[in-house]
């Protein structure tokens, strides 16, 4: 499966709109979760996938497969175009901490039972070390957008200590995973 | 700046919590190396499907964005030349239609564009653009393969009626029409008929298909 979205990205590089459409047909699915996750609200995720795949077209010259999956290069993009959107558009703070994704890894219990690829279990090996409001931040900025603004408002602190706190966090971050 | 600001610099931009703003190519590629550091959380995520038509959307746009990206460089040849120029080839002929009338009503007040697509394939072949500033509509062959001794015809069917009328046989280049109102959830499709057009005044095979929408 891996293998046929690196080719149907590649064929799309050359313009080939039938593979742009099997790539879309194969994946749009698992990145209007993502925008989903993001925007929390449908009519903003779906602007968010329709800028994120005008992009993939764009852009799908620029995927380097040495560089990582198909998959996941498409999914930063979904993921950005979606955290700029709500920048752009604004959204409804209070829906703010209330999605699956962060409640499961915000009150991290290790990795009992948890599956994913091994990038994956890394990376949530090492948010587990974080002290707690420090991955909450991160997770909160990662997978809903959260502004350092509206974190500060969240923890009543001011932004200065919000931008202090994330640093820290990507810093041990940074250690922990090139260990 | 210190190597380890620029990095969590880097960092937070691939966060989302610092402005994207612009990037040297060292910065750029620190920031991608912190999306790639970060992607892995995506891959958790519950799929959902999206609506029907949002793939149509998707087709839409990169079609229109092309087409302004065109009509924005024709602009300004046509300003270097003073609206003087003779333009060549049926895309600047088509810009030429579209400047002129530009020109003419510099604000439009809605403008509405139809991207005719083929059903098989979803390649452009024929884009219907007007302004109700204007009144005016273009009609932009993008070029469609068509069997020998056949024709290709093109229809309107307006929002709410129950058959399509014809508006002629596909032209070489691309031409404006006064006659042509165009609106909200009109159709637009084009079928291959016999050499010289449907013998019954319907489309015998419709081949291509394109709703209108608004552009701004």
């Amino acid at each position: 499966m891996t293998d046929s979205i690196n080719d149907l990205l590649r064929a799309t590089a050359g313009a080939d709109r039938t593979a742009f459409h099997a790539l879309y047909r194969a994946c749009a699915a698992k990145m209007f979760g993502i925008a989903l996750q993001v925007c929390r609200e449908r009519t903003l995720a779906e602007d968010a996938l329709q800028e994120g795949f005008v992009e993939i077209w764009r852009k799908s010259a620029q995927f380097d497969p040495a560089r990582g999956r198909a998959e996941a290069w498409m999914a930063v993009i979904v993921r950005n175009r979606a955290v700029d959107l709500i920048r752009r558009k604004g959204r409804n703070p209070s829906t703010l901490g209330d999605s699956e994704a962060l409640a499961d890894l915000a009150a991290h219990d290790g990795l009992s039972g948890r599956e994913g690829s091994d990038d994956y279990l890394a990376l949530v090996a090492c948010l587990g070390q974080l002290r707690e409001q420090d991955r909450e931040a991160v997770l909160l900025a990662y997978y809903e957008g959260a502004s350092r603004e509206e974190l500060a408002t969240r923890y009543g602190a001011p932004v200065n200590t919000i931008k202090a706190r994330l640093r820290r966090a990507l810093q041990a971050l940074r250690m922990c995973l090139d260990d | 700046m210190a190597d380890d600001e620029r990095d969590l610099n880097a960092a937070e931009r691939a966060l989302g919590t610092e402005a994207a703003g612009t990037e040297n190519e060292r910065d750029r590629r620190a920031r991608e190396g912190w999306e790639q550091r970060l992607a892995p959380l995506l891959e958790t995520v519950a799929p959902v499907e999206p609506p029907a038509g949002l793939y149509e959307r998707i087709l839409d746009r990169i079609v229109i964005e092309d087409m302004r990206a065109e009509l924005t460089a024709a602009r300004r040849r046509a300003s270097r030349w003073k609206r003087a120029a003779v333009f060549a080839g049926s895309a600047a002929a088509a810009i030429a239609i579209y400047v002129a009338v530009e020109i003419v009503q510099p604000a439009p007040a809605e403008r509405y564009v139809a991207v005719v697509r083929s059903d098989s394939d979803g390649s452009p072949g024929l884009i219907v653009q007007f302004d109700t500033g204007t009144g005016v509509a273009t009609i932009v062959p993008v070029g469609i393969p068509v069997p020998p001794d056949r024709s290709l015809e093109m229809w309107h069917l307006p929002a709410g009626a129950d058959r399509p009328y014809s508006l002629g046989l596909m032209p070489d280049d691309p031409n404006a029409r006064q006659n042509l109102k165009a609106g909200p959830g009109d159709i637009f499709a084009v079928s291959l008929e016999p050499a010289g057009g449907s013998p019954t005044g319907q489309p015998t095979q419709a081949i291509y298909h394109g709703r209108i929408v608004r552009v701004d």
